[in-house]
């Protein structure tokens, strides 16, 4: 008897082991059915060679380097980032907030902006540009140094080609050229886009990331496609997630997903921003208290995604600094003025407009400056505008007026969670207590972003918030969302404007700057007047990096300029 | 009734078990208030009615729910488990990439949890009632009460940053080294048989810390039993037994009274499977791991159906095979259970 619990336990150990083998062989089966071809890869590869990293297919990525380089890149840049929504790197398929951080690695537009100020058109690709006097026509005359990663010389072939490619592949991207009929290659160092409509913001919209010009030999070579079929024909992308092949200062090295993607300088780079590091190895990391970690360890140099609670933690770390900046995103409250809403009225929207306690919402969410309407500060016009001060007795007066004097109650239906590290509900909260004040009442319903947003989105919702990053930089992207009758978050809200609708009209038709600003200032003060979007903070940005790093900014299209990035 | 007989019915019963969990998972993936549309392509996109129709078109949501459910249950069969929105690639291909990473994390934990659990149990049956007993009790408390979301950051607070022991939370290697070739694409395995002992060792010191995170609730469950069913026999007859006949008390520990007080932690090791893999979910997500749960959060996040329930079938696959391994191993190892005898 003494000895049956030994035997038990070997009889059970050869039943697992049984069973191990059993699962195995299953195991392998359907391996070999359903997912043959990696294992095929894997004992295809040559031994000793780097895993799935480098296809066949990918050109030379190792050119060698001729010449003595003036500050040959040296060192590795270790940043680490929520890289959740990066599903792809092929430009026209991709459109999230990590894709406008990682895209300047290895691509350039034509043009791009002045991070010190958004309104600003710079050179990148193209070296010039025109603008014909009905502002249909823009010719753009490029570098003829440019060169791809892949050391073949960019023309005005490559232009054309990849932007046909964003434009017929559909992506969400695909809006920036929606306006531009042709798109030609006049001449090997011109291209020349003809616009359906005058759209003055169209230089801001060819400045987005996505807009990369890449080596169209290289991408023909792996299925790439540029005509009206490339939504179903375009075969490219599975190439384009192994090898970068534009031109700016980094190249692919290696994409593991939800691990980390690495970068190699470009030898073959023959721009002005020279890439600094001999590598940049971007760290996916998920969690603010996580990065804050590695940044204080001293294991990444950067962190991209540190919200303000984490930052507090970070003030004291040696050898950490902590940037914040003022973002260009906006949060705002949405008052549905269709009827029978009390915010039919427009004395009662104006009532809640002037009770909000700005100052006390600026304390909590740490930011303290506000446009007067739903466009951010530093686009055109909108400095001009000062926004609607606190007045307690003038928003009692106005609901008075309104017949409204002993006040009402309302439903508040909310997405819960935290945008640019800002809880809903904690703001709520604290409006909640300003509106009583004069004798509002809140009912705080907190839900799932997801239901929030379609309820939002059909415009039934009585009183909300929500938030807006720019599509581009440019007033007319808030004046096409939230200005002019026909826009989408005016229909859900009923804000409806034909002044204002003009005038989107009238800055979309003007290029003259001082005009523009003009003209969007009075679209900004039509707006604010009628109060149905009332933005109540334009929140900030955190960096916080090592002080082993330099020339780390904030980037109002990229988030922060990485490749601006230097060594000391 | 065999064995085999007993093995195999319980595999047939685990097959409506699996249909149930897809349907269940399909139909709260796609009532669900939520647009996966508006996910996909943002607001600017979902305003864009040429862009919605393409990608309606692309991703099949133009067809009603019972077909969608009807066509994925066919290519499921196929071994085609869809393609997903999140990462815009094929489903398995998703779940070949990241699972190793959970399993290696898991395994790793439940060794953790078993070797450790059990020993602090024997630890702490032998001395009862003295210091170290209380200490036992104190760390398996610790160890299932405190969440491991918090666990994780303050494990990474005094091993990492204070005492500098392991690395930071930045995955499975260090950046600076290269991924092993895939074998397992379980990255100790893999450095293990090609022989790649620096990268071995760097997978390793990452593996660590989170497998302590990840399996500190079953140890501590585990000390607790061990401790529980040592002390429970103590008295038994045949120990009492082995004492007269003048065996040593280590053999008499080790031969006669640990494998009877083992059997109920088999029952804990099954379900800690499933436990494991609920726990990867934070655990991952502190540690920045590139495993499973990451990507459950992900894609359900993205409304992302085809990804949620691929993942949940492989997890439900997994918890119903190790709940038959478990019942199996209980069946041989008290007779008493098996069904018909």
């Amino acid at each position: 008897m003494g000895y049956s619990g030994g035997r038990r336990w070997t009889r059970a150990l050869a039943v697992l082991a049984a069973l191990s083998i059993a699962i195995a062989a299953c195991g392998s089966d359907k391996k070999g059915g359903t997912t043959g071809t990696a294992a095929q890869t894997t004992t295809a590869a040559p031994s000793g060679s780097s895993p799935a990293t480098t296809p066949a297919t990918t050109p030379a990525t190792t050119p060698a380097t001729t010449g003595a380089q003036p500050s040959a890149p040296t060192g590795e840049l270790k940043i680490a980032a929520s890289m959740a929504d990066l599903a792809t790197l092929d430009p026209p398929r991709a459109f999230a907030d990590i894709n406008g951080l990682l895209q300047p690695f290895w691509g350039e537009p034509l043009v791009t902006i002045d991070p010190a100020d958004p309104t600003k058109i710079l050179p990148a690709l193209a070296a010039s540009w025109t603008v014909s006097g009905d502002g249909l026509t823009y010719a753009f005359k490029l570098r003829t140094d440019a060169k791809f990663s892949t050391g073949n010389t960019m023309t005005a072939d490559d232009v054309v080609f990849s932007f046909e490619r964003l434009k017929n592949i559909q992506g969400s991207v695909a809006f920036v050229l929606d306006g531009a009929t042709s798109i030609v290659a006049t001449d090997p160092s011109t291209v020349t886009i003809t616009l359906s409509a005058a759209d003055s913001a169209f230089l801001a919209k060819v400045t987005n990331s996505a807009l990369m010009v890449l080596d169209s030999t290289e991408l023909k070579k792996n299925g790439a496609v540029s005509d009206a079929t490339a939504k179903d024909a375009d075969k490219a992308e599975a190439f384009l997630n192994t090898a970068t092949v534009g031109t700016g200062p980094y190249m692919l090295k290696e994409w593991k997903r939800n691990e980390r993607i690495v970068f190699d300088a470009n030898p073959n780079y023959t721009g002005a921003n020279k890439p600094a590091f001999a590598t940049i190895t971007v760290q996916d990391v998920r969690e603010p208290a996580t990065q804050a970690q590695l940044l204080q360890g001293g294991s990444v140099d950067l962190a991209t995604n540190i919200d303000s609670d984490t930052a507090a933690g970070l003030k004291d770390a040696s050898g950490v600094k902590v940037d914040t900046v003022q973002s260009v995103n906006l949060l705002y409250l949405a008052l549905n003025n269709k009827a029978p809403s009390p915010f039919a009225d427009p004395k009662v929207r104006q009532a809640i407009q002037k009770a909000i306690d700005y100052d006390g919402v600026g304390i909590l969410t740490g930011a303290t400056k506000r446009p007067a309407a739903v466009i951010p500060l530093g686009l055109q016009g909108i400095d001009k505008v000062t926004p609607v001060a606190t007045d307690v007795e003038g928003a009692k007066k106005l609901l008075a007026d309104a017949g409204l004097a002993a006040g009402f109650s309302i439903d508040v239906t909310f997405a819960n969670y935290a945008p640019y590290g800002v809880p809903l509900t904690t703001l709520w909260e604290k409006i909640s207590a300003d509106l009583a004040k004069v004798n509002i009442t809140l009912n705080l319903k907190p839900v799932e972003y997801d239901a929030w947003l379609q309820a939002y989105r059909a415009g039934g919702l009585p009183l909300t918030s929500s938030i807006w990053a720019p599509d581009f930089l440019d007033v007319t992207n808030y004046l096409d969302w939230f200005g002019s009758p026909e826009s989408p978050v005016s229909k859900r809200v009923g804000f409806n404007s034909p002044e204002a609708g003009a005038l989107f009209n009238q800055v979309k038709a003007t290029t003259d700057p001082a005009k523009r600003e003009d003209l969007s200032a009075q679209a900004a003060t039509i707006m604010r007047d009628d109060a149905s979007l009332i933005p109540v903070v334009q929140p900030n940005s955190i960096i916080a990096y090592r002080t082993t790093i330099s020339h780390v900014e904030y980037s109002p299209n990229h988030q922060i300029e990485i490749t601006a990035i230097t060594p000391g | 009734m065999s064995l085999l007989q007993y093995v195999v019915r319980r595999f047939l019963l685990a097959i409506p078990t699996i249909i149930g969990l897809s349907i269940v998972t399909f139909v709260l993936a796609n009532y669900l208030p939520g647009d996966p549309l508006v996910r996909l392509l943002g607001e600017r996109g979902a305003a864009n009615p040429k862009i919605v129709a393409t990608y309606t078109k692309r991703w099949g949501l133009d067809k009603s729910g019972p077909e969608r459910y009807f066509v994925y249950m066919r290519n499921l069969v196929h071994g085609d488990l869809g393609r997903s929105t999140t990462t815009q690639r094929a489903v398995a291909k998703d779940l070949f990439d990241f699972f190793p990473a959970t399993i290696e994390l898991a395994l790793a934990a439940i060794v953790v949890a078993a070797v450790g659990g059990v020993a602090a149990g024997m630890l702490a049956a032998r001395f009862k009632s003295r210091w170290p007993d209380a200490g036992v009790r104190l760390l398996a408390l610790l160890g299932s009460g405190v969440p491991v979301f918090w666990l994780g950051l303050l494990a990474l607070e005094v091993f990492y940053l204070r005492l500098h022991w392991v690395p930071g939370p930045e995955g499975r290697l260090s950046s600076s080294t290269h991924v092993p070739p895939h074998t397992t694409g379980m990255y100790t395995f893999d450095a293990l048989v090609h022989g790649q002992w620096a990268t071995l060792w760097d997978a390793l010191r990452h593996l660590i810390l989170p497998a302590f995170v990840l399996g500190a609730y079953f140890l501590g469950l585990i000390a607790r039993m061990v401790r529980a069913s040592l002390l429970e026999i103590g008295g038994a007859n045949y120990l009492v037994a082995a004492r007269a006949r003048g065996m040593s008390e280590r053999r008499i520990m080790l031969v006669h009274a640990l494998p009877n007080a083992l059997i109920p932690v088999i029952t804990v090791l099954g379900l800690a499977v499933g436990g494991l893999l609920a726990g990867a979910v934070l655990t991952e997500t502190v540690f920045a791991w590139p495993g499973i749960g990451r990507y459950a959060v992900d894609t359900a996040k993205g409304l992302d159906y085809q990804a949620v329930l691929g993942v949940t079938i492989l997890i439900g696959v997994i918890y119903v095979v190790s709940n038959v391994i478990v019942d199996v191993l209980y069946a041989t190892l008290d007779p008493r259970i098996r069904i018909g005898r």
